[in-house]
């Protein structure tokens, strides 16, 4: 028998799924870093992303009979912890509305190549700076490219939102950033 | 950070958290699946009578086939809020899933009624008073299918 440690996270969901219930600690070891981060970036306060993402893995739990093990388990945990922080933030209200940006309508006409003024590196840091002051979905698509290194399609499945409107969404989050700095 | 993993398991032995059966899942997508093809089917089939009452009486029929729209509108509706708890649906822009919904609905429903289904449906009985009245001031003339007289 193989070791836990060298099956994929979708093996393991079987092994629990059919026998094991106890292993289902080894994907909470696996994921409850990078989802607290993920979590604490979105909602801005670590305590209340840490009881988001242990809502969510209990949610998960219940719900994994309904996993398809031909998918990506990383992409389908991501989404739960990802809603259960915007009901989070939708409980604390601390999310801050494009609308109320009305600066920013303006400024996303520029024809300023975004790309061009941004390496991988900037972008982190300008990120990790100033979060809270995008939009959640802005904030999501871009902390999940540039601090959780997904891909546009694990962020497409994430979010549940077209490759397009990823990429709309990454494009407008850029541009307030830098107009932000 | 702290340590979740014994939190939680700790949590589901202590509460007694108990996953869901694989059938409940099976069955949701079972149902969801009749749920779509149900409104999808009606909405065709109020397309269709539609269609039959404008070829029957001209686009200014009296009475206007009013209920026919809004049931049609409502059931695309319902069938669209089905079809977005599918995992591939948001591949797809929600504009995309309206229009193509509409077009399947309007397009079948045309054809329905150019292929005839409205002259041998009006002549069961079960489907009589659709097209007999039944509702006053909604009779409607049996003419037969314009492709007869071809």
């Amino acid at each position: 028998m193989k070791k836990i440690d060298s099956l994929t996270d979708e093996e393991v969901v079987e092994l629990v799924r059919q026998k094991d219930k106890e292993q289902y600690a080894v994907i909470i070891k696996r994921y409850q870093d990078k989802l607290v981060r993920y979590s604490t970036n979105l909602i801005g306060d670590s305590d209340k992303a840490e009881d988001c993402v242990q809502n969510a893995f209990i949610k998960a739990y219940v719900n994994l009979q309904g996993f398809n093990t031909k998918k990506k388990f990383s992409s389908w945990i991501y989404r739960i912890v990802h809603n259960e922080s915007i009901n989070c933030i939708k409980k604390y209200k601390k999310e801050i509305s494009l609308e109320k940006n009305s600066w920013v309508k303006f400024k996303f006409f520029s024809k300023d190549d975004v790309e061009e003024d941004f390496s991988k590196k900037e972008a982190v840091e300008m990120l990790k700076s100033n979060l809270k002051k995008l939009p959640v979905n802005y904030r999501s698509a871009l902390t999940l490219y540039y601090l959780e290194d997904r891909t546009y399609e694990e962020i497409a499945e994430v979010l549940k939102a077209p490759i397009g409107t990823v990429g709309t969404w990454m494009g407008r989050g850029k541009k307030m950033l830098k107009e932000i700095i | 950070m702290t340590d979740l993993s014994k939190k939680i398991m700790n949590q589901i032995e202590k509460e007694h958290v108990e996953m869901k059966p694989k059938i409940y899942f099976v069955a949701g997508y079972a149902l969801l699946g009749v749920g779509l093809a149900g409104a999808m089917l009606t909405s065709i089939m109020f397309s269709n009578l539609a269609f039959h009452r404008f070829r029957m009486h001209g686009v200014f029929a009296r009475p206007f086939p009013l209920i026919h729209l809004l049931l049609i509108i409502l059931f695309i509706l319902l069938g669209l809020k089905l079809l977005k708890k599918y995992e591939f649906s948001h591949k797809y822009s929600l504009w995309g899933l309206v229009i193509t919904m509409i077009t399947a609905v309007v397009l079948f429903g045309f054809l329905m009624d150019r292929l005839g289904v409205n002259e041998r449906l009006s002549r069961r009985k079960h489907f009589e008073r659709l097209y007999q009245g039944g509702v006053k001031g909604y009779y409607i003339e049996r003419r037969p299918s314009p492709r007869l007289y071809k």
